[in-house]
């Protein structure tokens, strides 16, 4: 098996793996949401940093859930043009846009990578109740970025070395 | 320093060629945005905005609604309220001609009570309901365009996906704005009923002849499957309307209790439940992508003045309201023919919104007329989104020139509907006024 094949599938897994976990923290912050409205109006007293946790968890499901959106092609897409192209020019036109998809996510998750880091150094919490540090959440979106990225750029070398279009014309 | 005019220009231009050459439409925004905020604000602003907004945005708590309305719309769905609804309003109504299509559009708008996606009820009532409709001899394009149509209730009732978006967008409330959504949505529920029955009547091959009608006991057997979509319902819309709660703690109340009632009923397996899950996970990324892309697009129009210059402009022709209203109406009319509607919705919003504002309408209004004219853009061929979940649902059964001829009576009483909108802004914004005054 050639490294870049081996390469492929761990990628594939680790975004899978990645989309399950932000599947099941979708539950969680569903049922500490709910728990909160329950709360404040029955107990009249609301569950501390709710607010803040759910805001974090939320970010990290939506990085989380990029790169299963990329490779399972739910990213809304214009397919007017696309649709009629045909041989090299629908080939062509995926690497084009597979290559600005790579790069203004790697973009983001440089800019991410920061952020992080950032948080890390200055022991970055929540304002709020429940002072939870932020570090941990920014750290795993940003790793949810860069996989983002990857995905793009394993899409874009199976465009390049043709390997996409063996398994269209398999399909067809 | 550049024209701001011209620099919005070429920002849409440069986003609708990228989007046309297939990159998806919050990457096309959100790579535009940066090049214009670099050119327009310099690289350290350029990227101070591709640091924070991203992250500030997906961890925004008033955003939590977005995954929670879509997931529990994804569980509703799964559990099978949908069949209950279909079947009690088939009782209700069978003694009418045409009683299928009548049903189909009441269960529909029953539905969006606890739905927020028109793709999902169309796709769900064609597999409920079009089978039964042909093998009854109702008539195969009227079936599919009802079906087609009656999905589009879901944008205007609450949950809706499409008020969130718009509110999140444009800063306007979303709590106001899906209250708004209510009398337009059962209006347009109302519209087509009154429309189908009328054409029924006219044209007596459209459907076979009624069925004799149920028995209180039948009636009364069926409706009391229903309160789980009343509970549901209640506790979003009663909770967001009465205060009790922010809309995404309505989501979140409304995505459990969903989950509850069906673990409760044994109407949801562990796997069944486990689709669900990644099904919400992988739409709500995919919505952040272009929410994001979005309001990155906005910031750059914000910076390079564009807004400002545009408005200004605008001012000078003098219009009259209407007038542009009527531009605007048939500028988005001719978009959904070819956009997706949330693209359509992400795509303009960032320029037409202030001059919307800038005009005089009232925010909320417009945001009942956008997404009304998102309805009509699902429904409009040749690229109707609720079109083809309807075809890919029928499995054959129905072709597309089918459904292009059965969804134009609807196309009309939309527009009927529409007008009425836009004439009588009341009829939007009473409600949500109410809900202010108490």
């Amino acid at each position: 098996m050639s490294l870049l094949h081996w390469l492929d599938i761990a990628l594939r897994r680790i975004s899978y793996l990645g989309f399950l976990a932000a599947s099941a923290l979708l539950l969680i912050v569903g049922l500490i949401g709910a728990a909160d409205v329950v709360a404040t109006n029955v107990l009249l007293r609301p569950i501390p940093g709710m607010v803040e946790l759910s805001g974090a968890l939320l970010a990290v499901i939506v990085f989380l859930g990029l790169a299963e959106a990329q490779a399972r092609g739910s990213n809304i897409v214009i397919d007017i043009a696309t649709q009629h192209m045909s041989g090299w020019t629908k080939r062509l036109s995926a690497i084009f846009s597979l290559a600005i998809g790579m790069m203004l996510m790697g973009f983001i998750a440089w800019q991410a990578t920061k952020l992080a880091t950032t948080s890390w150094r200055f022991n970055e919490a929540a304002l709020g109740a429940l002072g939870f540090p932020l570090a941990p959440f920014k750290s795993v979106a940003c790793f949810g970025a860069w996989l983002a990225t990857a995905e793009f750029a394993r899409q874009l070398l199976h465009r390049i070395t043709g390997v996409d279009d063996e398994e269209e014309r398999a399909d067809d | 320093m550049t024209d701001p005019l011209m620099t919005g220009l070429l920002g849409i231009g440069a986003m609708l060629v990228l989007s046309v050459l297939g990159v998806p439409v919050g990457l096309a925004m959100a790579s535009v945005a940066t090049v214009g905020l670099w050119i327009t604000g310099g690289p350290a602003f350029a990227l101070n905005v591709l640091t924070n907004l991203p992250f500030a945005t997906a961890s925004d708590y008033s955003f939590v609604v977005i995954p929670m309305f879509v997931l529990m719309g994804a569980i509703a769905s799964a559990s099978g309220i949908t069949q209950e609804l279909f079947g009690f309003s088939n009782l209700v109504l069978r003694s009418a001609r045409g009683a299928l299509y009548q049903a189909t559009i009441l269960a529909s708008a029953g539905f969006a009570a606890i739905s927020g996606s028109t793709l999902v009820n169309a796709a769900l009532f064609t597999r409920i309901a079009l089978t039964e409709m042909l093998r009854l001899g109702y008539n195969r394009a009227f079936s599919a365009g009802c079906i087609a149509a009656a999905g589009t209730i879901a944008a205007l009732i609450p949950p809706s996906i499409s008020f969130v978006i718009y509110g999140l967008l444009t800063g306007e409330s979303v709590a106001e704005l899906l209250i708004a959504g209510i009398v337009p949505g059962l209006m347009t529920a109302g519209a087509y009923m009154v429309g189908t029955a009328f054409l029924v009547r006219a044209k007596k091959d459209l459907a076979p002849p009624p069925e004799p009608r149920a028995t209180l006991r039948e009636i009364g057997a069926s409706a009391v499957g229903l309160w789980a979509t009343f509970l549901l319902a209640a506790l979003v819309i009663g909770g967001i309307y009465l205060g009790f709660t922010t809309p995404s703690g309505a989501g979140a109340l409304g995505a459990m209790g969903a989950l509850l009632i069906a673990l409760t009923r044994r109407k949801i397996s562990r796997a069944e439940l486990a689709d669900c899950l990644r099904s919400a996970a992988g739409v709500t990324a995919a919505l952040f992508m272009v929410i994001i892309g979005g309001l990155m697009f906005t910031r750059f129009f914000l910076v390079a003045g564009t807004v400002t210059s545009a408005t200004d402009l605008l001012l000078s022709f003098e219009l009259s309201p209407i007038l542009f209203m009527l531009l605007l109406v048939a500028v988005f009319v001719v978009l959904g023919m070819f956009m997706d509607p949330l693209a359509m919705q992400v795509m303009t919003l960032p320029f037409v919104y202030p001059m919307v504002t800038a005009l005089g309408y009232d925010g909320v209004w417009f945001g009942v007329i956008m997404v009304k004219l998102v309805e009509l853009a699902v429904l409009s061929p040749p690229v109707g989104m609720n079109l083809f979940a309807v075809i890919g649902a029928a499995e054959g059964e129905v072709k597309l020139p089918d459904i292009y001829r059965g969804i134009l009576p609807f196309i009309v009483i939309e527009a009927i509907v529409l007008a009425l909108l836009i004439g009588f802004p009341e009829l939007s914004l009473w409600l949500p006024r109410q809900m202010f005054a108490n």
